[in-house]
């Protein structure tokens, strides 16, 4: 009985849906880097078939230093992590998202949509595709991130705070 | 930088729980039968709602507005108008939820779960939640404008995903006024009503999937 709730909750916040991304080419300049100091995003990330949508805030907190967190539309928080140079902190992550090769992921991913750098250690497990539409102002209005090798695709439509 | 946080934290803490009073048994026992009696006698809600999410450590908050109906027996309609369009329906055995052009259908009937989820939720919308005994530990306190219940998921798990849940009870008419989902970083999810109409005709068709 204990765990049905749990179970329930997952599956609540958990609905199919998949598209495709092209790759533009990295490294890409990223907008989140020079003054950048907050920006909040209308999101959809789809994870293994499954798709969560919600609001993502990246805030920089220090000199290098991001706070990133998304939320579903009714306030759970999804996950909440920090990013520094080097290193990366998982304050929260969704129970059935909370593995090890999960964490290191979001790492790479935030790390590359953030700080704008690519690995050198590039393969198609190890690489993910940044798409930009460009909007009225110096903002992209929407940033799409797609990482074939786990098939995670992630949305961040640009929204004013 | 830590402790001055956590001493911030508790003593922020103590000027809330300051300003609550725990309550005696007897009023205890005598709020849950008025609740009761409320949830009995409401057939249908509508009401505006404001949602905002809290993010402490961040000094940040995302507000959403939206429109929420309610109708016996266990039909609900929970609209996001902004910023952006969401839709959750429940309706009987069935759920819908909608964001922008992708629609989800469950099943309620054929899951055991999401009977369990869709309970909370009315539960917490009529405030009948704060006699969940199964699944909930749960105080009662007052404050000026409010009857304060705090309850506590009693899995672990669960508490982990929706951290605790407040329910603010208009004093007046016992009706659930506004609820935090709070989690154990100190952020929250509130959720207040407002332009409330009880028992007003609401056609079958809004809760319609």
């Amino acid at each position: 009985m204990k765990s049905l709730h749990f179970s329930g909750l997952v599956v609540l916040i958990l609905t199919l849906g998949c598209s495709t991304v092209k790759d533009l080419g990295v490294p890409w300049e990223s907008p989140f880097t020079g003054s950048f100091e907050k920006a909040l995003f209308k999101t959809s990330l789809d994870i293994m078939e499954n798709h969560i949508s919600g609001y993502t805030l990246i805030k920089k907190t220090a000199d290098s230093a991001y706070h990133i967190v998304f939320s579903n539309e009714i306030g759970m928080t999804i996950y909440d992590f920090e990013l520094f140079p080097e290193s990366f902190k998982v304050n929260y992550l969704f129970g059935p998202m909370y593995k090890k090769v999960m964490i290191k992921i979001f790492e790479r991913d935030f790390r590359q949509l953030i700080y704008g750098f690519i690995y050198s250690r590039q393969n198609f497990f190890n690489k993910t595709l940044i798409k930009v539409k460009k909007g009225k102002d110096a903002w992209p209005s929407e940033i799409m991130l797609y990482n074939p090798g786990i098939k995670m695709e992630m949305q961040l439509q640009h929204m004013t705070l | 930088m830590d402790k001055v946080m956590i001493i911030l934290f508790i003593f922020l803490s103590n000027m809330t729980m300051s300003q609550q009073t725990q309550l005696t048994e007897k009023e205890t026992r005598e709020i849950k039968q008025k609740v009761r009696e409320m949830a009995f006698m409401t057939r249908t809600i509508e009401s505006d709602f404001v949602q905002e999410k809290e993010m402490n450590v961040l000094a940040e908050k995302i507000t959403s507005r939206g429109k929420f109906l309610f109708k016996k027996d266990k039909m609900l309609r929970w609209e996001y108008l902004t910023p952006f369009p969401y839709l959750i329906i429940i309706n009987k055995d069935r759920m819908m939820v909608k964001d922008e052009d992708k629609e989800n259908h469950i099943n309620l009937q054929s899951s055991k779960v999401f009977r369990e989820v869709n309970n909370i939720i009315m539960g917490a919308i009529q405030g009948t939640l704060l006699d969940d005994v199964k699944n909930f530990s749960s105080t009662l306190l007052e404050s000026k404008n409010h009857y304060i219940c705090k309850l506590i998921p009693l899995n672990p798990k669960l508490k982990e995903s929706l951290g605790e849940i407040w329910l603010y009870f208009n004093k007046s008419d016992f009706m659930v006024e506004k609820l935090e989902m709070r989690d154990a970083s100190g952020d929250y999810t509130r959720i207040t009503f407002s332009s409330k109409k009880i028992n007003q005709t609401i056609p079958d068709e809004k809760f319609a999937l």
